[in-house]
């Protein structure tokens, strides 16, 4: 998995790419999370899952600890740009409920 | 504990194809991997099921269950392990055949059925009550179409099976 990011219009939007399984969400997570500890104000995140091929449940977990944090910051986290077979997996889990899932980066943009 | 004989040594690494290479390969093929208690070793075993997958025919999305539903049960087996510490070498099998796709994990171990024993998450609460994972298993049960498992021999069993019929669509229990 490679994470890469660039800040559009003051909110983060991530990158992964390639899978993000057990053995590297970790490296997910402490991506991630680099860029909201230690912040003061909210944290705005678009995660673009344009080159994100595979996602299990490790990574998943991943996902609601950001969002629960960014909430608790007074931020928000959009997902966008999922493929068919990983939106399948979000909505069995509920995820679909809990999570801002949008098509594209601009709606996802368009959120904040 | 040492009921690990000498022949279940986790670095003893078992590799088979079966089956004619070549796509839309329809005659029943094999994947059988052996692995340590090891997530680059799941890593990779995941990349090439789905390699495997693809090769025999099997549709994408149809390919992704199957995949996930292996990397699921096996992530648990190598982080929860056996509860005597050894998780020791994984079996991992899968058959293709027209209609289905089959799936056998096994490793020894202690008896633990993860189909009863890990509670299913409530998807219906909201963000800020949904608890942190105890999520792969319940993903394992909705997306193949049968989960079996059974404790043999201090051995734990688990078979799955994914119809390759789509009109039957999602179940989602």
């Amino acid at each position: 998995m490679n994470l890469t990011d660039e800040t559009k219009n003051g909110v983060i939007v991530f990158s992964p790419e390639g899978r993000i399984d057990t053995r590297s969400s970790s490296a997910f997570e402490q991506g991630v999370m680099a860029r909201v500890d230690g912040a003061e104000g909210p944290v705005n995140i678009v995660m673009n899952f344009t080159k994100l091929d595979y996602i299990n449940s490790t990574g998943m977990r991943v996902l609601l600890i950001l969002a629960k944090r960014l909430s608790g910051l007074n931020g928000k986290l959009v997902l966008c740009e999922m493929k068919e077979h990983i939106l399948e997996v979000f909505k069995i889990s509920g995820f679909n409920q809990i999570l801002k899932i949008v098509g594209t980066e601009e709606e996802a943009l368009a959120e904040f | 504990m040492d009921e690990i004989g000498p022949t279940d040594r986790p670095d003893e690494r078992r590799m088979t194809d079966s089956a004619p290479s070549g796509a839309d390969t329809k005659t029943p093929a094999s994947f059988s991997r052996e692995i340590a208690g090891d997530l680059e070793e799941l890593s990779r075993l995941t990349e090439e099921l789905e390699e495997f997958s693809e090769t025999h025919g099997v549709p994408p999305a149809q390919a992704q269950r199957v995949t996930l539903s292996v990397d699921e049960l096996v992530t648990n087996i190598i982080n929860y392990g056996s509860p005597d510490g050894s998780s020791g070498a994984i079996q991992v099998q899968v058959e293709v055949d027209a209609g289905a796709v089959r799936i056998e994990i096994e490793h020894r171990g202690f008896p633990f059925n993860p189909f009863e024993e890990v509670a299913a998450p409530d998807t219906s609460l909201p963000l800020e009550e949904r608890p942190i994972g105890g999520l792969g298993v319940f993903l394992v049960k909705s997306l193949m179409t049968s989960v079996h498992y059974e404790h043999q021999n201090g051995r734990n069993l688990v078979v799955l099976t994914r119809s390759l019929d789509d009109a039957g669509k999602e179940e989602t229990s």
